[in-house]
């Protein structure tokens, strides 16, 4: 799931940046873009089915999502083992039930370190970097809209064959396509631009 | 006067001259075979009695220390600053001054140790994940298991699942990537850290000599102020940020070669202005400037003829030697003012003669209290500055009678009725401003004493340049490598007795970081388990895995993994029981030890050898009793070892006071009488006791370096008394000497006084209130003659 939060980053800044983006040439991408709200703050609750080939049954996992501009994502598991999840331009920090932080270094996965540096070109809205990682193709309705996103380069297909967004006002759901068959799939509820007050504990996760 | 004296003083001279040419062409050979000055402040202290085996570590782990150098460019850009290191890499690579330089990073370290350790899947277990195991507390262990697969962070593929069902693997590799999370990752190869809306590129290297190489600083230093400024220009406002000892070098350097023309160039001018001042005339000024070179070639001939090479900081303390050789011919020209017409060269020799050859012979003594100390520094400095004072005094004997024959007596009076007011208040019966000034120097020393304390910090001697240490900081937080100073040395007589040792050892700094008494530590066998250990975790693996109720059937039927998966697991489980532990040869042959390989030392006389890094350190008494019950296991702790080093010999160096003032007393009682030798020692006794007071009144801490300067203060201040003794307070052209010799020895240390480094500042002030002290005092000794002839 860790590469599944940063695709996540990517997708809710590549919608915020995009829709920040003014002008431009009239692409289905860009319209789905421009679709999207632009938001400071999105909170709302998740459900992450893990498919697993060598598994009999998905791995189910709940909770909520916070995320703040400028500042990143945090994830908080609450079911089956709580834990938290938090994701900055500059790091990624697990903590557990116990609450002894986990430091997982961008430096230690490539694949990860490739997304978070497009989630860091794509935080400043520059979408053309994007296409240098993805080739993007995007289909619309009136009310929602698809995109898929496959990666064009070996380190990332290597461990990422596709991507698949899709949403209306918001991103809805995401999944992830693993070259040798595994599939994970993330549905995001309840998305809250304005009641979504961070509480303290969520403030103190974000001010580490 | 007859003629053939002066021919042979002739003579005399110029077999002097050619003495000291050949000094100077002596010196000028040897430049091209090396370098004769040395600015690591560590080489003037004593070498550490330790077991050789663990001081040769010691000194092959600060020496790959101190010449590691971290290089950063700073961008708006990556394009920019990936240029920007490519260039920079190239223009340090021409320089020919690092034996390796390391830019790019081209393979894939998570690939390698995936590689490296997916054989090892059988016999690993993370330090908790072990405690939990071994105190059998089994459904924690299982929990830990889930946690896994339903953690927010964890890789999870059905290749990893179907060969690793238990996640030990990913457990043991991810518990080791945050220990040692950096900051840093390659792209592109690029070692890259993107924070604060900027790019960093990285730049590891290591000096081909050591960094306080004179030398070397010469040739790097017009090369990093070329770059630092070539970079904001082709790469668009790209910085560059340096952090290692070497910057700490360079700016060691500079400020001691400031010093050195400052303090050298600052006493000079004092004395000469002096000269002209009081003598109205070229020539002292002439003689005295030949005399002061010449003392300093003289000194600098002799360390190098000796030690090979000279301390910078020798030279800073010898520049105020300037401030001593003057002396001689101050005391040849004033005795000027002595006669009108019947004076000539040769008498002033023969009245100065007893005086200067004494105070020659009490300098030495002085300075040889500094030559028995251990320290290298101290040693040199001594050396310098007898050797310079010794040839210093040959060029007044052997030049001064030859080439001042036509010296005027100066017409200038005024200084000489000065010191007849002052002399006078010593005659016979002291006047009131005497006994007063007395009985207050007594009063403020005796009170100073009381408040006397005593500090013996490394800082002494390094007072480090703020800006610099500001671009070291923040260079360092950028890379997230924050490595304490002080490390562990782990022995064993074979590689798998290191391992083991290295695990007792890491077992104890688990607990102290557990209290928070230790951030982290960097030890091999937290990546390379001894052979014992792994064997340990197949055999407390073995039922969790096997048994039909053990930890993997229950999770398996959690997570829903199918028997026949299990059943493989189980099957290479056992196979894997047969095949030997992996031994750490292979780690370290290994790209996957690349990272760590610096914490290898290898073979010793008795076996072999590692470091155990530190990070944090907020309880130094807990670490030295971690390794004090292990023979094998040695604590290393540079800057504190310095300081014990400080306080020790800043005892010894009193004790070694004490004596030399004892010597002196002694030399002078025999010569004097009991009554006449005290006179003569007194006012350098109170003159230390009164600069070490003042200290205390201050609230300021004294060290070595204060002790050292009452050597000198003994050695000057004894001079003064001596002249008085032996020419007696009739001749105010005695005081007058010592007066201007006294001013000069002020300007010259007093100066010192002003250095940046709190050692030099703290010699130099104590040097200055002593010589202030004994040279008011210095009357008493004249005194006692008086009463005598009476």
């Amino acid at each position: 799931m860790r590469r599944l939060v940063v695709v996540l980053a990517i997708v809710l800044c590549t919608t915020v940046g995009a829709a920040e983006t003014p002008g431009g040439k009239e692409t289905t991408v860009s319209a789905v873009a421009a679709r999207v709200a632009a938001v400071d703050l999105l909170c709302g609750e998740f459900k992450q089915q893990k498919h697993l080939k060598a598994l009999a049954r998905p791995l189910v996992t709940t909770g909520k999502y916070v995320f703040v501009a400028g500042q990143g994502i945090l994830w908080q598991v609450q079911s089956p083992y709580p834990a938290r999840l938090l994701v900055t331009k500059d790091e990624l920090i697990q903590w557990d039930d116990t609450g002894e932080p986990l430091k997982l270094g961008y430096g230690k996965t490539p694949v990860f370190q490739a997304l978070s540096n497009v989630f860091l070109t794509m935080f400043k809205g520059d979408i053309a970097a994007l296409r240098n990682t993805f080739d993007l193709s995007a289909t619309m309705t009136k009310d929602s809209w698809h995109l898929v996103l496959i990666p064009n380069y070996d380190i990332l297909t290597a461990a990422i064959s596709k991507l698949t967004v899709s949403g209306g006002r918001h991103v809805e759901q995401i999944t992830i396509h693993e070259p040798r068959g595994d599939q994970t799939l993330i549905r995001l509820y309840n998305p809250r631009t304005e009641t979504c007050e961070l509480d303290d504990v969520e403030k103190a996760y974000f001010a580490r | 006067m007859s003629k053939r004296p002066i021919l042979r003083d002739k003579a005399i001279a110029i077999l002097w001259l050619l003495f000291l040419a050949a000094l100077a062409g002596w010196l000028v050979l040897r430049a091209d075979s090396g370098p004769m000055v040395n600015a690591n402040l560590i080489d003037l202290l004593p070498k550490q009695k330790l077991d050789p085996v663990v001081s040769e570590t010691i000194g092959r782990v600060t020496e790959r220390f101190e010449r590691t150098v971290v290089f950063v460019v700073e961008s708006d850009h990556v394009e920019d600053a990936r240029s920007a290191a490519d260039h920079l890499s190239r223009r340090l690579r021409e320089s020919g001054q690092f034996r390796a330089l390391r830019l790019r990073y081209d393979h894939d370290m998570m690939w390698e140790s995936g590689a490296f350790y997916f054989p090892m899947r059988f016999q690993l277990l993370d330090h908790r994940s072990r405690s939990i195991v071994e105190a059998g507390d089994l459904s924690s262990f299982e929990r830990t298991i889930l946690k896994r697969y339903f953690s927010p962070g964890a890789s999870l593929s059905s290749s990893v699942v179907s060969k690793d069902p238990l996640l030990l693997l990913s457990g043991y590799l991810e518990a080791r990537a945050s220990e040692a999370a950096g900051r840093l990752r390659p792209e592109n190869g690029y070692l890259t850290l993107r924070t604060q809306g900027k790019v960093f590129v990285v730049i590891a290297a290591e000096l081909e000599t050591s960094p306080f190489s004179y030398g070397m600083q010469e040739q790097l230093v017009p090369l990093l102020d070329e770059v630092r400024l070539e970079l904001p220009k082709a790469f668009n406002g790209t910085e560059l940020l340096m952090a290692g000892v070497l910057a700490h070098a360079i700016a060691g350097t500079e400020q001691a070669i400031t010093e050195i023309s400052s303090v050298g160039l600052g006493s000079l001018l004092g004395v000469m202005a002096l000269l002209l001042v009081v003598f109205r005339s070229w020539l002292p000024f002439g003689l005295s400037t030949i005399s002061i070179l010449a003392g300093c070639l003289g000194g600098f001939a002799i360390c190098i003829a000796l030690f090979g090479q000279v301390h910078l900081l020798t030279l800073v303390f010898g520049s105020s030697l300037v401030g001593i050789s003057v002396d001689y011919s101050l005391h040849f020209f004033c005795d000027r003012f002595r006669l009108m017409e019947t004076w000539t060269p040769r008498l002033a020799i023969a009245h100065i003669f007893p005086g200067i050859t004494l105070g020659l012979v009490t300098s030495i003594i002085g300075f040889s209290g500094l030559f028995v100390t251990p320290f290298p520094g101290m040693r040199e400095m001594a050396v310098f500055s007898s050797s310079g004072l010794i040839v210093a005094y040959g060029c007044v004997l052997c030049w001064y009678p030859v080439c001042s024959a036509r010296l005027k007596r100066p017409a200038f009076q005024r200084p000489l009725g000065w010191a007849n007011a002052y002399t006078r208040l010593w005659k016979r019966r002291w006047r009131w401003p005497v006994k007063v000034g007395l009985a207050l120097l007594l009063a403020v020393v005796s009170t100073g004493w009381l408040g006397l304390t005593a500090e013996d910090d490394v800082r002494l001697l390094q007072t480090p340049d703020p800006r610099v240490v500001a671009e070291v900081d923040r260079t360092r937080m950028l890379i997230g490598r924050n490595l304490a100073s002080q490390f562990f040395l782990v022995e064993g007589r074979t590689k798998e007795a290191f391992l083991r040792h290295e695990e007792q050892l890491t077992e104890r700094l688990r607990n102290l970081q557990r209290s928070g008494r230790l951030e982290g530590h960097m030890a091999i066998s937290d990546f390379l388990p001894s052979a014992v250990r792994q064997r340990e975790t197949r055999r407390l693996l073995a039922p969790l895995v096997l048994d039909d109720q053990g930890i993997l059937a229950r999770v398996a039927q959690r997570v829903g993994l199918p028997s026949a998966v299990r059943e493989t697991y189980a099957r290479e489980f056992v196979a894997n029981l047969e095949l030997p532990p992996v031994d750490l040869d292979a780690w370290l042959t290994h790209p996957v030890s690349e990272p760590y390989r610096n914490l290898w030392i290898g073979q010793t006389d008795r076996g072999v050898i590692g470091v155990v890094g530190l990070r944090g350190v907020f309880d130094l008494a807990a670490l030295k009793s971690a390794a004090a019950a292990m023979p094998a296991v040695h604590f290393v702790d540079p800057a504190g070892e310095v300081s014990e080093l400080f306080s020790n010999y800043r005892q010894e160096a009193g004790w070694l006071a004490f004596y030399s003032y004892l010597l002196v007393t002694f030399l002078l009682v025999v010569r004097y009488g009991i009554l006449g030798g005290l006179a003569v020692v007194t006012p350098p006794i109170l003159a230390a006791f009164a600069s070490l007071g003042i200290f205390g009144l201050l609230g300021q801490p004294i060290s070595l370096f204060n002790v050292m300067a009452l050597f000198l203060v003994l050695g000057i201040g004894v001079d003064y008394g001596l002249f008085f003794r032996e020419t007696g307070l009739a001749h105010a052209s005695t005081f007058l000497a010592i007066s201007m010799s006294s001013l000069t020895t002020i300007l010259a240390f007093g100066l010192l006084a002003f250095s940046q480094t709190a050692a030099i500042s703290a010699f130099g002030l104590t040097i200055l209130i002593g010589i202030c002290v004994a040279f008011l005092l210095s009357p008493l000794a004249g005194a006692r003659i008086e009463r005598d002839r009476d």
